[in-house]
């Protein structure tokens, strides 16, 4: 159950549709545990109205529902509605004759009943990692902005440089005269920048215009 | 004797239609033969007794008369004027007008004599005598010849006498005129001898002709029965060996119709044998059959468990998870503890119902009871139910009361649930259908009971309603159908509840604006079975 980070899933809301009611009751207080909020419905019109009401991060239906069908209602959303949501379904068949429309609507995951909750909490980490992973991003991005703001923003843009035209062997390819060209610096910056970062053994010397960056040898930031 | 082997052997190798040729060319030539012949001996015969009686009976006749005038006429008349009884004149008259009778007569005779009988008679006659080597008698005899001679002399002697006294008795000379009457008497006399043996020479010859005659209708006579006797013989040699033919092809028949006939009871009997033999074959087909059937509704039954189970089981599942993971976050206590135990337990019983349900059905009592038929077509609808909804199928129900029917509960159930199965395999294969529909009606009269089973997949093909109750027939693929649901079906309503099942296409409405194609299967059955009729395990 570790080995994926469940505490991620802690902010996100998720649509349960199930319309067999033991199991719906069941596996919410499960899930409900594990997420931010979990709307747990039996019908596709009541799915419809969380949808319009709440912001969804991902939905779980099940296949078979009454007197409807989940993947139509997938279908609808993405076609009709144009709502783009993450979605697992939930099946008993074990027969193949829904998967083909599963793949076209490019459903995320595609569960076997009985429900095993670490498969479902697996699915839906890997279903929500681009969203959690998207989140990072952002914030590294807006770490970086933060600090050129408040330091040299030369030696910055010569960084941005660097890691931008590195190629696929991590090798640097350019001279001084070419660098200071390129990003408009004065050469003491750039020699001062390159003796740094050659005496943490970041950005080492091979030959004449040619650097090796070293990843690992970058310092570790703060576990966030 | 050899011939006649030869013949035969010749005649038993020709075929029979020319045998029967044969035959008729004997009995038409052997009948021309015979006519020819017949025709050719009256003719001959004619001939005889024309010349008979021109040659020989006619010559008498005149050589008589002629006789008679010298005689009579001029004898007489010459004796008359010798005693002078008569006068001159009318002495010459008479004895004129005597002699040109006379001279008339002779010449008559000699025509008879002289002219030949032609024609056909005569040719019959010669080509017969030559047939029969029969030489031919001559026409005149020579002493015939010899005496007509002599006559002839005679007469114009006694007529240049005659003129002499004629002369002489004109010239009234009687003396010399006597003189030669006693003369001419002699003369006459002599002429009158020789007529006679003239006529008799004629008798004679006619008597001769007579007998050639007689020999010549005996020789003919006998060689017509000989002839007919030769014809009879061909023929019956003919028709014998026709007969022998005829024969032997019957008897070649009946040897042949015995050995069939032999062989037919031999095939009969074999016959019997295999047919008995097919007959406890299919016996067999059928038990194996029903086997069959029993095991596809208990294939089926089997899913509709397993989906019936799957819910609950995926509930249950979910509780035993919810432990751990309460546990693993430390949020397990108590109150959680004592509810999923409640739900559990819940669920469980429901799934302990279900199986229940199963074995009563598989392992039914054989005892007849009171039930309601409502609850019998609400449980056929229950146990059906995960297939219908799995093809999207709605299916409802449509009853006034509840009717109380006396019988096999589990037989109904069983002969439903074939009926929903094949309307939903029917309705399954309809992809085009907005609504798929099952609907079951029940209706009751005084006696009888009927339960409508209506789906709106397009009806039954016209030319297959009269089979769909015959056994292995099916429209459905191998693998899906046996071909004995119906067959099975109608087995248990007829045999076992001495009901009646039917079907036909209906147009209904089933509470949609336009009409539906439906097929409608109708089971009929009393209310009261005949408690006397215990129903056989099959």
């Amino acid at each position: 159950m570790n080995k994926r980070n469940f505490d991620l899933l802690g902010s996100f809301s998720i649509l349960y549709i199930e319309d067999e009611a033991d199991l719906l009751k069941h596996t919410t207080s499960v899930l409900e545990d594990f997420v931010k909020k979990i709307y747990p419905v039996q019908t596709v019109e009541e799915a419809l109205e969380i949808i319009k009401a709440e912001k969804i991060d991902v939905i779980i239906s099940d296949i078979h529902l009454r007197n409807s069908n989940g993947l139509d209602f997938l279908k609808m959303l993405k076609h009709d509605l144009e709502i783009e949501i993450p979605s697992i379904l939930t099946t008993a068949f074990t027969d193949t004759e829904y998967l083909l429309d599963a793949i076209k609507l490019h459903v995320n995951d595609y569960i076997i009943k009985p429900v095993n909750i670490k498969e479902l909490l697996n699915t839906l980490h890997d279903v929500l990692l681009p969203k959690i992973q998207a989140k990072e991003i952002e914030r590294s991005y807006n770490i970086i902005k933060m600090i050129s703001a408040v330091t040299d923003s030369k030696q910055v843009e010569i960084i941005r440089f660097i890691i931008k035209n590195l190629d696929n062997d991590n090798t640097l390819n350019y001279s001084y005269s070419e660098l200071m060209e390129r990003v408009d610096v004065s050469k003491p910056t750039v020699i001062k920048l390159f003796k740094q970062l050659s005496d943490q053994g970041i950005l080492t010397k091979i030959q004449n215009k040619k650097y090796l960056f070293n990843e690992t040898k970058l310092p570790l930031p703060e576990n966030t | 004797m050899t011939l006649l082997q030869f013949i035969n052997n010749k005649l038993d190798h020709i075929k029979f239609s020319n045998k029967t040729k044969i035959l008729i060319v004997i009995i038409l030539s052997g009948m021309m033969l015979i006519g020819f012949l017949m025709f050719i001996s009256i003719f001959a015969l004619k001939y005889d007794y024309e010349s008979l009686f021109q040659k020989h009976t006619l010559p008498q006749v005149e050589l008589e008369e002629i006789k008679d005038m010298y005689r009579v006429n001029i004898g007489e008349t010459l004796y008359d004027i010798k005693f002078d009884q008569i006068s001159n004149g009318d002495a010459i008259e008479v004895i004129f007008l005597a002699q040109q009778i006379i001279t008339k007569q002779w010449e008559n005779y000699k025509i008879s004599i002289d002219t030949p009988i032609n024609g056909l008679p005569y040719f019959a006659s010669r080509w017969l005598n030559f047939f029969l080597m029969d030489h031919n008698l001559p026409e005149k005899t020579i002493f015939q010849r010899g005496i007509v001679e002599k006559i002839n002399i005679k007469m114009s002697n006694i007529d240049s006498q005659l003129n002499t006294i004629l002369e002489h008795l004109r010239k009234s000379r009687t003396e010399e005129a006597l003189y030669l009457i006693d003369s001419l008497s002699l003369e006459t006399n002599s002429l009158n001898i020789y007529l006679s043996s003239l006529i008799n020479s004629h008798l004679k010859q006619s008597i001769n002709e007579k007998e050639t005659n007689d020999r010549l209708f005996q020789t003919s006579t006998y060689m017509l029965i000989f002839l007919i006797g030769l014809i009879f013989f061909f023929i019956s040699m003919v028709l014998f060996t026709i007969f022998t033919h005829f024969k032997n092809l019957h008897n070649y028949l009946e040897e042949n119709i015995s050995r069939k006939t032999k062989e037919l009871r031999l095939l009969n009997a074999s016959l019997e044998n295999r047919i008995k033999k097919e007959v406890e074959n299919s016996r067999k087909k059928d038990n194996i059959m029903f086997q069959q059937a029993r095991l596809a509704s208990l294939g089926e039954m089997l899913q509709n468990i397993a989906h019936q189970w799957r819910q609950p089981l995926g509930a249950l599942m979910m509780i035993i998870q919810s432990f751990e993971s309460k546990f693993a976050l430390g949020k397990l206590d108590r109150d959680f503890i004592n509810s999923r135990v409640a739900d559990a337990h819940l669920l469980s019983q429901n799934m302990s119902d279900t199986l229940e349900d199963f074995r009563t059905f598989f392992n039914p009592n054989k005892s007849k009871k009171n039930f309601s038929i409502k609850n019998v077509i609400q449980k056929s609808i229950d146990l059906s139910k995960y297939q219908l909804e799995r093809e999207e199928i709605e299916i409802s129900l449509s009853l006034k009361d509840d009717l109380e029917v006396f019988g096999f509960k589990n037989e109904l159930i069983h002969v439903l649930l074939n009926l929903i199965g094949n309307s939903k395999d029917i309705l399954s294969s309809q992809k085009s259908l907005d609504k798929k529909i099952i609907r079951i009606i029940a209706k009751e009269s005084i006696e009888r009971v009927y339960i409508n089973v209506i789906d709106n997949g397009g009806g039954i093909k016209n030319d297959i309603i009269p089979k769909v109750f015959d056994p292995y027939f099916t429209t459905k693929h191998q693998s899906v159908g046996t071909g004995v649901g119906l067959y099975m079906s109608k087995q248990m309503v007829e045999k076992h509840m001495q009901g009646h099942i039917w079907c036909k296409n209906i147009k209904h409405k089933l509470d949609s604006p336009s009409f539906y194609a439906c097929s409608m299967f109708t089971i009929e059955i009393p209310k009261q079975t005949i408690q006397t009729e215990e129903a056989s395990d099959e």
